[in-house]
């Protein structure tokens, strides 16, 4: 086992980590403000990359402009969705949202069959992104140089939004005291559907990066995914931003390296390792990596 | 300025509040008091609308409140400086004080404004970088108070402002409200320690089990041999 093989999968951990952390940041958004632990996010992903292939394909466009097109297009849906399913749950119990999040992703996995068909379809590139660029032994593709740079980059405007923005303060806020952000004049709706529309534009670009990695996509794509970026969640301590993309490159390069290093025969256990980890990272810190425990609010 | 008519409030079946009416006059500084449950907080909540009436009518400034989401009543003229403080802990004592002027968009008063809350509570000004969460309670409160004076509110409802705040930051609300009253404000507060209350007042309400038993003006309700004995220790 030599060094470059470590850093080769380590630069794969870092590729797959900022997926993780996109999808993640999403989940730990609406969750803080709402205490929704929403499953249909990953099928937000999906919906993403499926937009950005019929842009691209349909009017020979770049990725950019698919990449683009998936964030609206997402982000608009991602507003539907909490429109017509979420909303009306307002003050709903966790377990009632939780329940109501699981049936609009079977919903939207199964119109995603019946209006583009379980069959994958192909998710092309420009070769431009699959160009190797060598390093001594290591190799790395601009693929995984756009993935990396494209989500810091989402994740320091982010950040910059949440931090310099009057809606973005208003957003922190909320999602540390519902009701005092209303005695301040904060319209809650807006803030969620602001959270929801962000979230999902994140996990779109996540999706159209997972299709043009894999070169292919289908309906069911986003539910693993969206099961990790879960997982990254808690790991990062569910609720913080920083502590989802923390958890995301955590349960990316550790789901990587374990598989990397453990004998080959194990390899197929790669999803039970995503679950190990997050016990290991529970039973140390029962808040996650970043967390913040607080007693229930009444 | 004020008027609460025959206001019912229900908590799932729980009758919280039994017809209730009550009036704030401009310039007041009207006292709210009563025992632990009586239903203090729950008519300083449905005036700001936080929780809503079952009946009866909340009238301010001549709108009818019950018409205004909660969201709403702050760009009213009221602020609400709720009970526990509910400061927002993870966020900058400035960012704390940004957000009492959600809705303002002139900047230039809004900086005046702050200016002034720090000259009121000089310690918000040495920690406006730090997180909230990390102030005393007494400087929590200060905060709270100073959250609520950034919306420029023409009425202040105070929810227990100096509950569990030791001697010494206690003296320095009420100096704090003294002063506001000073200022022309009208001020609904509520408040466990009626003799600190009725210090201040004008008039007060006396809540027992969600309705009113008493009022009066301050003097009356000091010299009242039932509020002396259940309120004010003898």
């Amino acid at each position: 086992m030599s060094g470059t093989y470590i850093i080769q999968n380590l630069l794969d951990g870092i590729s797959l980590g900022s997926i993780y952390a996109l999808v993640a940041i999403g989940f730990s958004m609406t969750y803080s403000i709402l205490r929704l632990i929403n499953f249909a996010h990953g099928d937000i992903l999906m919906i993403g990359a499926y937009c950005a292939v019929f842009i691209m394909v349909a009017s020979h466009l770049p990725l950019w402009a698919g990449l683009l097109g998936a964030m609206l297009f997402a982000a608009l849906i991602g507003m539907m969705v909490e429109r017509v399913a979420f909303r009306p749950l307002r003050g709903a119990n966790e377990e009632a949202m939780l329940l109501t999040s699981l049936a609009v992703s079977i919903f939207i996995e199964n119109l995603g069959i019946m209006t583009v068909s379980a069959q994958p379809r192909k998710f092309e590139t420009t070769q431009a992104l699959s160009f190797m660029h060598q390093i001594g032994e290591i190799s790395v593709s601009n693929m995984t140089l756009l993935i990396f740079f494209l989500t810091v980059f989402l994740i320091l405007l982010l950040t910059l939004f949440v931090t310099r923005t009057r809606l973005g303060v208003a957003m922190r806020a909320c999602s540390e005291n519902l009701v005092a952000a209303r005695l301040m004049g904060i319209d809650i709706n807006k803030v969620v559907a602001c959270a929801f529309a962000i979230g999902s534009g994140m996990a779109a670009v996540a999706g159209v990066m997972l299709g043009a990695q894999y070169g292919r996509i289908d309906p069911l794509m986003g539910f693993i995914p969206g099961l990790k970026a879960f997982v990254a969640a808690v790991i990062g301590g569910i609720g913080s931003i920083p502590g989802a993309a923390l958890g995301g490159y955590v349960l990316g390069l550790s789901e990587i390296l374990l598989v990397a290093l453990l004998p080959p025969m194990y390899s197929g256990y790669r999803d039970a390792f995503v679950f190990f980890i997050l016990i290991i990272v529970l039973l140390i810190r029962p808040a996650g990596l970043l967390g913040i425990l607080e007693g229930r609010k009444v | 300025m004020l008027e609460l008519n025959g206001v019912d409030i229900y908590y799932g079946n729980i009758k919280a509040v039994k017809e209730i009416s009550l009036k704030v006059e401009e310039g007041e500084l009207v006292a709210l008091l009563g025992a632990n449950g009586a239903g203090k907080t729950t008519t300083l909540r449905a005036i700001s609308g936080t929780i809503r009436p079952r009946s009866g009518t909340i009238v301010f400034k001549g709108l009818d409140l019950s018409k205004v989401s909660a969201h709403n009543v702050v760009g009213t003229g009221i602020a609400h400086c709720p009970e526990g403080r509910q400061v927002f802990s993870r966020l900058s004592v400035l960012e704390n004080l940004m957000l009492g002027a959600f809705l303002r968009r002139d900047k230039k008063e809004i900086n005046r404004d702050l200016e002034w809350i720090y000259t009121l509570f000089p310690i918000l000004a040495e920690r406006k970088k730090q997180s909230a969460g990390t102030l005393s309670g007494g400087e929590q409160q200060m905060l709270a108070i100073g959250r609520a004076l950034m919306s420029r509110p023409s009425l202040i409802l105070f929810d227990e402002p100096s509950l569990g705040l030791a001697p010494l930051f206690v003296e320095k609300i009420f100096e704090v409200i003294r002063y506001l009253k000073g200022e022309g404000k009208t001020i609904l507060l509520v408040e466990q320690n009626a003799y600190h209350a009725l210090e201040v007042a004008d008039r007060g309400y006396v809540l027992e089990t969600g309705s009113i038993k008493l009022s009066g003006t301050a003097g009356e309700l000091l010299a009242n041999d039932d509020v002396k004995k259940a309120y004010l220790g003898g």
